[in-house]
């Protein structure tokens, strides 16, 4: 891999996949592309370019079980355990919750009696599609939290390393909205994170807190503001700007709101490959041209 | 003696009323019954998942668990602590938040078989 590019932005709904996907579609035309989608929640990129899910892998965490006949119910695996996952009965005897379990060890380490055996579990699925759109293709790599889970930071490791491995020019990762750990975990060692937003005070509160993160990280930052013209844009448009400007950031485009996304979503073709001459694909071109001098 | 801890809004005790929350609410009342279900002792513990970061309903059953509790009342419980309720063998009846503690034993006692 040469150069990580990343999407995101705080707020959810602001575009990060259309913005993703359409920028894909453009980077692939000048150099080999992987996009990883890393929004393991509520992956969607898939959907946006019309593709299905392909080369399943599953993605294991360690789930512990007690061998009960060397378990001295002296209680220090649910003393360790950092996640409530181990519940003692009154006689101390542990019990294992599997959701809430992290599969961090802790207990298989701290167990004085060797008590612990490691198992495993599925918490989630990688895929690996190979996208061929009119004029460009590329892969895309996804990940896919199982419904139920809530430990999201491996899923989006396995992800992002399965992307890693298949780049050897650029990736392109789509984080999830906000600032959790697993979105810092998506953003690491990116050069650039182009981050979504919108003209709308929870836009903006968004936007900073994940400046603050990018800029924690190191990490470039431009920021799109889409569905410009929606609600008081113009008012919004200032204090954007003043908040970028507090981070280092620049306002790099603004994408107009238009329906015609909204139709390209419903098709699953990219609004660049569908209507090439809209003036939503515009900002696109320039953003993405602008991308490819930078790296 | 059957043992009942209903989670509690404000300090807990008889008057006090079902928290809105199970894992959150910042104490248990713990009323403690004879075979024909009259009261013999109230007492108050606090929810060590009150103030938890994380896995409150988790630290607050493992505290219920301690006390020997036969029957928890909330006003609702999440997957997690239904699953571990379940295998403890702890019985658990709901009952909408603001509700009289006082008057929870009494279904309480219809729940557990008593009086």
């Amino acid at each position: 891999m040469r150069v990580k590019l990343a999407v995101t932005g705080g707020k959810g709904g602001t575009g990060k996949s259309t913005v993703a996907t359409n920028l894909a579609a453009l980077l692939a035309r000048e150099r080999r592309l992987v996009l990883a989608d890393l929004d393991v929640e509520a992956p969607n990129d898939h959907i946006l370019l019309g593709v299905g899910l392909e080369n399943e892998e599953p993605v294991k965490i360690m789930l512990p079980f007690i061998d009960y006949k060397k378990c001295t119910r002296c209680g220090v695996c649910a003393e360790v355990c950092d996640t409530g996952a181990i519940v003692l009965t009154r006689d101390k005897t542990p019990y294992v919750v599997p959701r809430l379990c992290s599969g961090c060890r802790a207990c298989y380490f701290a167990c004085p009696e060797k008590a612990i055996i490691e198992g495993q579990r599925v918490i989630g699925y990688t895929y690996h599609t190979n996208v061929r759109l009119k004029t460009s293709s590329f892969d895309l790599v996804t990940g896919v939290l199982r419904e139920g889970e809530e430990h999201t930071p491996p899923v989006v490791l396995a992800a992002r390393r399965r992307a890693m491995k298949l780049a050897n020019d650029v990736l392109l990762v789509d984080t999830s909205a906000g600032t959790a750990s697993h979105v810092a975990i998506a953003l690491e060692g990116s050069k650039l994170a182009v981050a979504v937003t919108e003209p709308t005070p929870l836009g903006l509160h968004d936007l900073e807190m994940i400046l603050k993160i990018l800029s924690e990280q190191g990490i470039e930052a431009w920021v799109v503001v889409n569905r410009w013209g929606i609600g008081s844009s113009g008012r919004m448009m200032d204090r954007l700007a003043e908040t970028a400007r507090n981070y280092g950031a620049v306002i790099k485009a603004r994408i107009p709101y238009s329906r015609d996304i909204v139709d390209s979503y419903v098709k699953g073709v990219p609004i660049v490959e569908m209507l090439p001459d809209h003036e939503v694909s515009k900002v696109f071109y320039s953003l993405a041209k602008e991308i490819l001098e930078t790296i | 003696m059957p043992k009942i801890a209903i989670a509690s809004e404000n300090g807990g005790g008889l008057d006090d009323v079902v928290a809105s929350r199970f894992a959150r609410a910042p104490k248990f009342t713990i009323v403690e019954l004879d075979e024909k279900g009259n009261i013999v002792n109230v007492r108050v513990i606090d929810n060590p998942g009150a103030q938890a970061t994380g896995g409150a309903a988790i630290k607050a059953i493992q505290a219920l668990i301690n006390e020997g509790v036969d029957l928890v009342v909330g006003p609702a419980f999440g997957p997690n602590a239904q699953a571990v309720l379940t295998e403890m063998n702890i019985k658990s009846m709901t009952a909408a938040a603001g509700t009289k503690i006082r008057d929870i034993v009494e279904q309480a006692k219809k729940e557990l078989g008593l009086g």
